[in-house]
């Protein structure tokens, strides 16, 4: 064994090295006897322990990756265990990193069940659970002994002869099995990193849509307790609809999480197709009225794009919005300059004809990277929500009607434009800004009712406004815990 | 040198051996039991290695039994040193 550092004794054998290894041996060996120790105090008590340990092949037997791992399986295990009625008791655990590497141990409550039993409920998670051959889950009887199934675990490299002659013989070199089993652990956290990932994005959106509606009293829009200017839906058409949209959220992020062509506008298709089975059901439910097409369109992008960054950890406002104009493109030119649909225009296409470039709507507003959510709606979330730390329903009221004010008096919004013409569209952004500067003012709540009343009289709902409050919150929900220059290791 | 005590050394964890020194009489020599999840294949080797301590610790005296998991040889060595050490009174641990 050469020392690389040691330069008094250049090319020798340096015994240096050899000392250190043998330290580190004995440190091993040291541990498990405390280990054994402890299993022999819970067994002087009359208790039944159960232990969770890593069969770490060289040193170190932990290391930061492993460490998470060990986390993750403690967790499976506890919960394989609850789910198979072995109650532990958990006050007096003992998690504690030696030596030898990562160490839990439990007494498991009463007697009921024997330690055999047990012994076969840990091999079937061991048997269940996809790197199970790296985990050991020993248990250890009320007298003391080890409770052995006789059965031999077979090697993790070679799957041929059983794990301890391979260990024994040292037949695979610790070098390579390391590299195997740090890869086979970097996998299996990805895995568990991807499912995170999702279930959050996928409820950050389910939450946009539900805050959104619930958001009362509303401009025009329907609310917890009015209609607002709609008379074919409520609170309820809301309610159903968003349950039916959640369904596909988390495909939408995991179809982002998984993407890897170098060319993202190749996922359109897909998304489209999601996208359009999602309006489907939406319809379905809702007896035919559109309650949610824009927040699909716009949630859709959303949840695709920010899985797909928090995979690749460059999530960032900049970055979300560069890679929607990348995936969009020229969304106006392609999809307003030409039928798509042959049997009727929809309203942004026939608005668009009309009003040219104030009537882009939407569209407009995704190809120059939603600038209403990022310059106006995004700031305002901040200044309400950056520090609050458990969700209060008025805290949340109060952020995010001053948002959906921001966003109504600089959103463009096609559907008013269409239906109402350019004036009360402008008379509309108008008092809005004017609630907006007012808000937390004493004028606040009679400019607010003026907006409200406006509304009510010339029939008006900004439901393009509330789509992009809802993906606002959603974008600002996942900057908060995702976003990679804060969160680097998320 | 005789053991004076009874000591043990190792736990029964996977690639571990488990080293049990109990006392003799004087002149009654060695006894060795072994037993062993790889007896078939090791059980000259881990033999040959608990000799081997027991000759350079120049002890006598003593019934030793292995209850082995299999440790490597360099941990079976550590073991048994340890458990002759706690037999003979200058290492801490006796049972």
């Amino acid at each position: 064994m050469i020392h690389p550092t040691c330069f008094k004794h250049l090319g020798c054998i340096c015994k240096q090295e050899v000392d250190k290894m043998e330290k580190v041996v004995r440190e091993i060996l040291e541990a498990k006897e405390i280990r054994s120790k402890e299993r022999q105090k819970f067994a002087e008590l009359g208790d039944i322990s159960l232990s969770l340990t890593l069969n770490i092949p060289g040193v170190p037997k932990s290391n930061y990756q492993i460490k998470l791992f060990f986390s993750e399986c403690l967790s499976d295990l506890k919960r394989f265990l609850l789910s198979h009625r072995i109650i532990i008791e958990e006050k007096r655990e003992i998690i504690r990193p030696d030596a030898a590497g990562d160490f839990y141990l439990v007494p498991v409550s009463g007697n009921e069940i024997s330690a055999a039993t047990i012994k076969e409920i840990a091999e079937l998670y061991e048997k269940e659970h996809s790197l199970g051959r790296l985990l050991d889950v020993d248990i250890t009887d009320e007298k003391g002994n080890p409770v052995s199934s006789g059965k031999a675990k077979k090697c993790y490299f070679c799957n041929e002869h059983p794990a301890v002659f391979c260990m024994r013989r040292q037949t695979h070199k610790y070098g390579e099995m390391r590299t195997v089993i740090e890869k086979d652990i970097s996998r299996f956290l990805q895995e568990r990193r991807k499912i995170r990932v999702c279930k959050d994005l996928s409820a950050f959106a389910l939450k946009a849509l539900l805050h959104e509606v619930s958001l009362s009293p509303k401009p025009g829009l329907v609310d917890r307790f009015s209609n607002g200017s709609h008379s074919d839906m409520d609170f309820s058409t809301f309610l159903n609809s968003s349950a039916v949209l959640s369904v596909y959220f988390k495909e939408i992020a995991e179809y982002g999480y998984s993407y890897s062509s170098a060319n993202i506008k190749d996922a359109l298709p897909k998304l489209r197709q999601i996208g359009l089975q999602m309006e489907e059901d939406m319809y379905c439910e809702t007896c035919g009225v559109n309650t949610h097409k824009g927040a699909i369109f716009l949630l859709g992008f959303s949840l695709f794009v920010s899985a797909n960054q928090i995979k690749n950890r460059n999530f960032s406002y900049d970055s979300f919005v560069n890679q929607i104009k990348e995936l969009n493109g020229s969304l106006v030119e392609n999809e307003l300059g030409k039928k798509l649909y042959s049997s009727k225009k929809t309203h942004g296409e026939e608005c668009f004809e009309k009003f040219g470039d104030k009537g882009k709507g939407i569209r407009g507003e995704i190809q120059s990277g939603l600038p209403c959510v990022f310059n106006h709606a995004i700031p305002v979330l901040s200044s309400h929500f950056d520090k609050m730390d458990a969700v209060k329903d008025a805290i949340i009221h109060e952020g995010l009607k001053q948002t959906l004010l921001v966003l109504i008096a600089h959103n463009y919004d096609s559907n008013i434009l269409y239906r109402k013409g350019e004036k009360v569209l402008n008379e509309l952004q108008d008092i809005s800004q004017q609630a907006f500067t007012l808000f937390g003012t004493q004028y606040f709540n009679s400019k607010y009712q003026d907006l409200l009343d406006y509304c009510n009289e010339n029939r008006i709902s900004p439901g393009g406004s509330a789509d992009l409050l809802a993906v606002a919150f959603f974008t600002y929900m996942v900057n908060k815990k995702y976003n990679w220059k804060v969160f680097n290791t998320n | 040198m005789t053991p004076k005590f009874k000591a043990q050394a190792g736990t029964f964890e996977s690639s571990d051996i488990m080293i049990l020194i109990e006392p003799l009489e004087k002149d009654s020599g060695r006894k060795v039991d072994i037993s062993s999840t790889v007896i078939l294949q090791f059980e000259e080797d881990i033999k040959k290695t608990i000799n081997q301590v027991l000759d350079r610790l120049q002890v006598e005296g003593l019934h030793l039994i292995a209850k082995d998991k299999g440790a490597l040889t360099q941990t079976i060595e550590a073991r048994v040193e340890t458990a002759v050490k706690r037999s003979l009174g200058i290492q801490e641990g006796t049972m």
